[in-house]
This record gives C-alpha cells, structure tokens and sequence, in this order.
C-alpha cells in the first residue's frame, strides 16, 4: 500500500513466501523493474515480487538503501557535504562486504539483480562470480560450475583449433 | 564441492547453480572477463559454446593486458572466432600492413561497428588504402585513423555517418573533398581532430554540430575559416604555426559571431623555431601552453615576449621541463631586470596560471613572481608538483613567489603535489621535442 510516513513516499514489497516489506519509493526505483510499474501506476496495492524469497529480497532492499542517491530532510543531497571520491569508496567497501555469501545465496541475487533490473546489483554479483572462476584451468571451471564436459572429442578439437588464439 | 564453501549456510546446494541462469545472464558474466578468458569459455561444454560469441565484441588490441600479439593473423582469428551476426561495440588495433590486412578489413566490413573504431599501421610500410563508403557501412560513434588512405570511389554517391560524434585523422591521406564531404555527412559530428594530415590546404567545415575542432602538427593549410560551424567552442592549435594562420587564413572574420576559445600550444622556446622571435601579435588566442627550460634569463625573457603576442590571453600553462642539473638552473641570474615591460594581457585578461611539474628552481620561481606582480587580472597561480615538500619549503616559495607584490589583490599561490605529473611530464617533454615545428 502506498502510505505516506515522514513526508516520504512508501511502497510496500511482497514476497512470495508472504512477508511484506515497506520501502521508500526512491529505494524501490532502485530497480528499474519496479519504477517502470510505478511510473504506469500500477503500484497502488503492495507490489508482489514473484520468485525472490523474502531472504533475498531482504538483501536486495538492503543493497538499494545504500545505493539510493541519499537526500536529507532539506532535500539537499548528501554528497554535497561528503566528498563523492570519498563516498565512492566507502561504496565499495560496503560492497565488498555485501557480497561475502555463499554462492547459492549468490546465485539468488543474480537472478534478483536481473529481475528486478538493478544494474549495479548485476554488475557486482556478476563481477564476483567473475573473479572466482577467472585465471583457472577449464577443467577448474568445469568443477565449480559442476558442468560436463559434453563434448566429442573431435568437437572439442575443432573448437579448440577455431579460437586457439585464446590458447595461446 | 562443498568443501571450497566460504560462507556455508543450510540451503546451499552441493553445487553452483550459475548453470542454470539464462543464457542472457551467463552473457553478462562473460562480458566482464578479459577477452581471452572469455573466449575459452567456448570450451567448457555444448551450452557454452555459443555465449561469447554471440556477445558485443569489445576489442582492444593495444591493451596491455590483452595479452594477444597485434597482428593481423590475431585479427582475422578473432573475427571468424566471433559469430558473424552479432555486433561490435568497440574495436582497437595498430597493426602492420601484411598479407592478412585485405582479408580481415573484408571480415570487418560484413561486421555491425556501433562504437568506436581505431585502426592505426605501423609506420612503416605501405599505407593501407580505405575507400570511403566502408566507413558508411558502419554505424560509428567514434572514428579514429592513423596512417592509412582515404579513397572515395564513388564521389557522387551520398554519404552518411549517422552517428559519428568524434572524427580523428592522424597522418591519413585524404583529398580535401573527401575531408569535406565526410563532415558534410554527418549530422551529429562534434569533435574533430586532424593531425598531419599534409595534404590538407583548405578547411572550411560545414557542419551545426561541430563544437571543438584540434589541429596538431602539420597541417599546411593556406584557407581556413569557422564561419559555417556557427556552434564551434573550442579551437585548439597543438604546434600549428599560428603566424602563418593569421590573420591572411585564419582570421577574426573566419570565426563565428560568438568567438570560440583558442588554445595553442608551442613549441619549446629554444628550438630553432624560435630562432627569430615572431612580432605581430594574436589575439584570437585565449589559451596559451608553453614548455620551457627555465634555464637563463634569455629564456625568460623570450617568453615574456612571447606573452606580450597574446592580448586576449586569459589562461597560460606552462611545463616546467627544467629537470637537468639543478646548479646551472640556479645559476640564473636575476631577472627580470629593472625595466618594466608592456604585456598588454597582464593588463587585462590573464586570469588563471598553471605550472604544471614545478620543481622549485630559481627560474621557475622568478618566472611566477614576475606573473604574480604584473598580472592585473590574475586569480591564481597553481603550481602542480610532485616533490613532497615541508609546509616550510612551501611557504618560503610562496613569499617569494609574492615578493615583489601582487598585481591583483585576489591572486592567490595554490601547490598542489600530483602522483602522476612527473609521469605526464615525460610526456609532455619526449612529445614536444619530437615535434617539427614550421
């Protein structure tokens, strides 16, 4: 239900496992999923949020709060006081904090991330996933993302010799 | 598996579920490895084969880290590598001209460019030839040649680039037509950049959206004029001989109504360019960037002079090439001398000094107190310097700096250390002395 508390705009989110969230709209439009369904006001009820558990959505919120451009009481934003380098990089510490969970948790944001269209929730989930699978061997790949190796072996030559400057 | 879990929790499956995400997504992943990683995903199973190759091709040759060697064999590799519809976002090579160059300019043809595209070859060499209408095929944003030919086989057939914001020219051969014919084909040009491109001897754009035009080096032109690029902002002159220009080719009459910033950078001043000192003045320069020793007082002196051709200047930058041995740079002796000099834009412009990789010789700091008491209009001088020195040290160049008073009582003395002016001033120093100046 859209309320108003404090002056601001409050959007409730519900999970599919029943749990319901209330938001500030400005957090909310994080996602760009939801400001498109704000925008064509179809958001008047609590919006329901299908296939992300409440855990999830719980820290998708949690990642919005700290990325929505903040704006205080007077309407002045913060990063008028705070230097933005500086800001930027207390983000990233933030970030980097946010995304030590397991990678099924992981996975879930991703999903999240895209379904919701927060870019850079997508970015950093991905980037994470990135740096744990880059500089290893194919068969280490292979193991983490427990895929098979389905090729024949003649397959495996041609496409071996069809990007061999990758090889190299 | 489970093994390698950091952060363990109930619900955690044995195994990473990244497989299961949609092909789109997996694309997104893909897209943030280094290339070569990314295309040896390909190998991994059946479902991977087709992700990278379906991607947005971004491709940097010239990168360190590329870690493929720039030929045109790697070229012709990747490019069949890559799956034939899909696009590139951005292409980056220097290369050689070689027996492969024909077959993978052919495959880049076939290719949807919707970025930028740099295609430069080796000095040495034949000059690759281009024609005209590839160029077109393309969707460009951002164009960028370097020592190739331009050919226009169908002169009459028109042409457009939609797109293309930036256009850069290094050292291409191109006929003025074509030059012209370009610009007059793109509807949403706003840069533009032409160095050493010789055979170039008039220029006389057409173009509404052009903002910022730059001419580097040797451009021989003996007509130039802005009067159909009403929008033009910014002009900048790197190593042009702006006597010659002015004002028989380019003139105030050349320039639109509301006159866009002229920035020229020179040439050191004891290079055999400046063997005889130019005297007529130019005012349509509104920047000036020199490069100086700060060695004797005659150098000093020069470019007093040289101030003294400026009389729209507002904003001088000045590197400090002084690193040599430190004793014969002090050895300078006092300067300026008694007499006092008419520099009209002291009188009336000059706002904004920077010396960028100050070192605190006595030249340098004789150079900034002859500004500080003469600059009328100055607000401040900004010395950009690496050494770490004392609040003492600092203070000490700051009184000196302001010893003979302060021709504008706003003028200020900021130091600021940068870790990377020493990096650019390098730069700065090996650019300038390999330029020939006319």
């Amino acid at each position: 239900m859209a309320t108003r508390e404090a002056g601001k705009k409050m959007i409730m989110l519900k999970s599919p496992d029943g749990m319901e969230f209330e938001v500030e709209e400005a957090v909310a439009m994080e996602s760009q999923t939801i400001r498109k369904m704000i925008e064509d006001d179809c958001a008047d009820t609590a919006i329901l949020i299908p296939n992300i558990n409440s855990k999830i959505l719980s820290r998708v919120i949690e990642y919005c709060n700290k990325h929505v451009p903040t704006t205080g009481a007077t309407g002045a934003a913060a990063s008028d006081t705070v230097a933005p380098a500086a800001l930027a990089e207390d983000l990233k510490i933030w970030d980097a904090e946010f995304i030590k969970v397991n990678r099924a948790t992981r996975f879930n944001l991703i999903q999240a991330a895209s379904y919701l269209n927060i870019k850079g929730l997508l970015d950093l989930t991905s980037q994470t996933t990135i740096d744990t699978i880059s500089d290893n061997s194919l068969e280490e790949i292979r193991s983490f993302l427990s895929t098979k190796n389905d090729y024949l072996p003649e397959e495996e030559q041609t496409i071996r010799r069809e990007n061999q400057w990758a090889f190299q | 598996m489970s093994s390698s879990e950091t952060a363990g929790s109930m619900e955690a499956p044995a195994e990473d579920r990244i497989s299961l995400l949609p092909d789109c997504l997996l694309g997104t992943i893909v897209s943030l490895l280094p290339i070569k990683e990314a295309a040896r995903t390909t190998q991994l199973c059946r479902r991977w084969q087709s992700i990278w190759p379906s991607l947005p091709l971004d491709l940097d040759l010239n990168a360190d880290k590329s870690g493929i060697p720039c030929t045109g064999r790697s070229i012709s590799r990747i490019l069949s590598s890559h799956r034939p519809g899909a696009h590139i976002r951005s292409f980056s090579a220097r290369t050689r001209v070689d027996e492969t160059t024909a077959g993978w300019l052919q495959a880049l043809a076939h290719k949807r460019i919707d970025g930028s595209l740099l295609l430069g070859f080796a000095f040495d060499g034949a000059r690759q030839l281009l024609p005209l209408d590839l160029l077109a095929t393309w969707s460009l944003r951002c164009l960028f040649l370097h020592r190739c030919r331009l050919v226009d086989p169908r002169p009459r057939a028109p042409l457009t680039l939609n797109h293309l914001d930036s256009l850069t020219l290094d050292d291409v051969k191109i006929s003025e037509t074509s030059l012209h014919r370009i610009i007059a084909g793109c509807p949403v040009l706003r840069r533009l950049c032409l160095s050493r491109v010789r055979s170039l001897r008039h220029l006389v754009p057409c173009s509404r959206t052009l903002v910022d035009v730059h001419l580097a080096l040797h451009v021989p032109l003996d007509k130039i004029s802005f009067r159909d690029t009403p929008n033009i902002d910014n002009i900048v002159l790197l190593c042009v001989d702006v006597w010659r220009l002015y004002p028989n080719i380019m003139a105030e009459a050349g320039l639109p109504s509301k006159l866009p910033t002229v920035h020229l950078t020179l040439p050191m001043l004891d290079s055999p360019s400046f063997a005889v000192m130019p005297r007529s003045s130019i005012p349509i320069v509104t920047t000036l960037i020199l490069h100086m020793k700060f060695s004797d007082c005659d150098e000093l002196s020069k470019a007093a002079g040289m101030l003294s051709l400026f009389p729209s200047l507002q904003d001088l930058r000045i590197w400090c090439l002084s690193s040599g041995s430190k004793d014969k740079l002090d050895a300078c002796g006092p300067w300026p001398p008694a007499v006092a000099t008419t520099i009209i834009c002291l009188h009336n412009h000059l706002k904004h000094v920077r010396l960028l990789g100050y070192c605190g010789t006595r030249g340098e700091k004789q150079f900034a107190r002859f500004l500080m008491a003469g600059a009328k209009a100055l607000t401040g001088i900004q010395i950009i310097h690496a050494t770490n020195w004392s609040h003492q040290s600092i203070n000490n160049q700051r009184d000196f700096i302001c010893s003979r008073g302060k021709g504008s009582s706003k003028a200020q003395v900021i130091f600021r250390r940068s870790k990377t002016i020493d990096k650019n001033r390098r730069k700065a120093d090996s650019f300038i002395r390999q330029v020939p100046f006319v």
